[in-house]
């Protein structure tokens, strides 16, 4: 039986995140967010990240990171969601692009690229796999991975990269073997000041607009040999792998995401009044409260189940699909019912509720739509 | 998602070298029920254990990932291969509807010539 209680360093972290986040991120998030035209993130989020070293969590403390287990990652995710989920997106768009030299990057690799996370403020990464076709069929990536004497040429577009243009690298899939799908995948590490690596303009999106998306053009890059993440061919491994993990941290943005909504709504049904008394006071209202309180602890319990699988080192790609079908899921419901109890006020821009209903419906395609996680828990029945 | 197809390879590979589920699992370091669970596609296993399994059957990493299910995608393929193809299928990109349908006629009646040797 898996215990859920926190432990006393990991509550101290929680305190410390979410103290900065009410501080400095919650009055700057709502702002930066109903700019018409999408900008670069507020400079609360890149100081929050550098000074806490975020990028680096996962990073072990003898490389000169964190050492956090996913399990503490998940906490940290969570409060930085509930501040903003679109600042909790770059960050787990970083952990993404770290987790695979982690995982099976070879000492010399680690000792070059760690660093980029452990001493460069803010230290952040982009994860580059997405394709105009080449969503969740990760195997049709056309990227191309050409061998050239020392290393490879790359030359492709990847779409919808979070942290485009303030990464200091990124994780791109190419193929070495276009048309043999999984088998020609392969995961290389590019500096962001790479020759030939240009980045589109910022994505207009509906959610999650405080994290800067953009296309990465990549014309004829080269990099050295060494750095090919894994060996030839394991790319699509690695992938999957990565996304498993990645959904655990996902689903962590997701509660986070709903928890905030929750929180507005409880503090807006205890304060607003009609017909002489506070609206919680309604069954129906305090009903409702029920329900999103329940739902999210739900979500989190299934989040941090999987983070302890990952932690643990036992199966965890079902328990972390389950974790971020029912978190995304959750934040949507949570969101949307908090939009219902605030009323006509919920379609006033300067009530922060609208933008957690926005970010909750693009959390929800990140890391894979509700099929797709539906898929994954389905193949594993 | 791949992992059935992996999964079947990886039995056939085993079956091959002559070995039952146990003893590749205990050579390898697993469980039996891990290891059927592989080959059942119920399981996910990452790149260190299909690393173990390909060195424990003698057989290259590809051998288990290839897929045998993907359609070519002939925009993908033409560019490598045939530009001529990737000319043609640059080119029809711009056409209408109603002008692919004559492109795919005018290539229809090309074969037709071709095959009554005319």
């Amino acid at each position: 039986m898996s215990d859920f209680r926190l432990t006393e360093d990991q509550e101290k972290i929680q305190q410390k995140i979410r103290d900065r986040v009410r501080r400095t991120i919650l009055p700057e998030a709502p702002l930066a967010d109903r700019q018409s035209a999408p900008g670069p993130p507020p400079a609360a989020f890149l100081e929050l990240i550098g000074e806490e070293r975020l990028g680096a969590m996962f990073i072990p403390r003898a490389s000169g990171g964190l050492g956090y287990d996913y399990a503490t990652g998940a906490v940290v995710l969570e409060e930085l969601a509930a501040g903003c989920p679109g600042l909790a997106a770059m960050v787990a768009a970083t952990l993404h692009a770290i987790v695979p030299v982690l995982m099976t990057g070879t000492l010399e690799q680690k000792q070059r690229f760690l660093p980029w996370l452990t001493e460069n403020s803010p230290g952040l990464g982009g994860f580059a796999v997405t394709e105009h076709q080449a969503g969740s069929d990760v195997a049709a990536i056309n990227t191309l991975a050409r061998p050239q004497p020392g290393g490879y040429l790359l030359a492709g577009t990847k779409c919808s990269v979070i942290n485009a243009g303030i990464a200091g690298f990124y994780l791109v899939f190419a193929s070495l073997a276009p048309g043999k799908g999984r088998a020609g995948l392969n995961a290389f590490i590019v500096p962001a000041n790479a020759a030939g690596l240009t980045v589109g303009p910022l994505e207009d999106k509906v959610g999650l607009r405080n994290a800067p998306t953009a296309e990465v053009a990549l014309q004829e890059v080269f990099v050295p040999a060494s750095h090919l993440i894994g060996r030839e061919g394991a790319g699509y491994l690695l992938l999957m792998q990565t996304l498993d993990r990645g959904r655990a941290f996902s689903a962590a943005v997701a509660v986070g995401t709903a928890r905030a909504a929750f929180e507005l709504a409880l503090a807006y049904a205890r304060e607003r009044r009609q017909f002489g008394r506070a609206i919680i006071k309604n069954q129906a209202v305090s009903f409702a409260l029920a329900e999103m309180a329940t739902t999210i602890q739900a979500a989190r319990l299934l989040t941090w189940h999987a983070c302890r699988l990952i932690d643990a080192d036992e199966d965890y790609s079902q328990a972390a699909a389950m974790a971020k079908y029912f978190s995304s899921r959750a934040a949507e419901e949570v969101t949307a019912w908090a939009m219902d109890l605030f009323g006509r006020y919920a379609h006033n821009k300067t009530y922060p509720i609208e933008k957690l209903w926005r970010d909750a419906k693009t959390i929800a395609t990140v890391e894979g739509t509700h099929n797709v996680q539906r898929m994954v828990i389905a193949s594993l029945l | 998602m791949g992992y059935k197809e992996i999964g079947r390879k990886i039995q056939k590979a085993r079956e091959e070298a002559g070995l039952n589920q146990e003893e590749l699992a205990a050579r390898i370091g697993l469980s039996q029920a891990t290891l059927s669970n592989y080959e059942l596609g119920k399981r996910r296993l990452y790149l260190a254990q299909l690393e173990a399994i390909s060195r424990e059957l003698s057989k290259p990493l590809q051998y288990f990932l290839e897929e045998n299910d993907r359609l070519p995608d002939p925009s993908a393929q033409a560019g490598h291969d045939d530009p001529e193809l990737k000319e043609i299928v640059e080119l029809a990109k711009n056409l209408t509807s109603g002008e692919k349908k004559q492109v795919v006629n005018y290539l229809k009646f090309l074969l037709w010539q071709k095959r009554e040797g005319k």
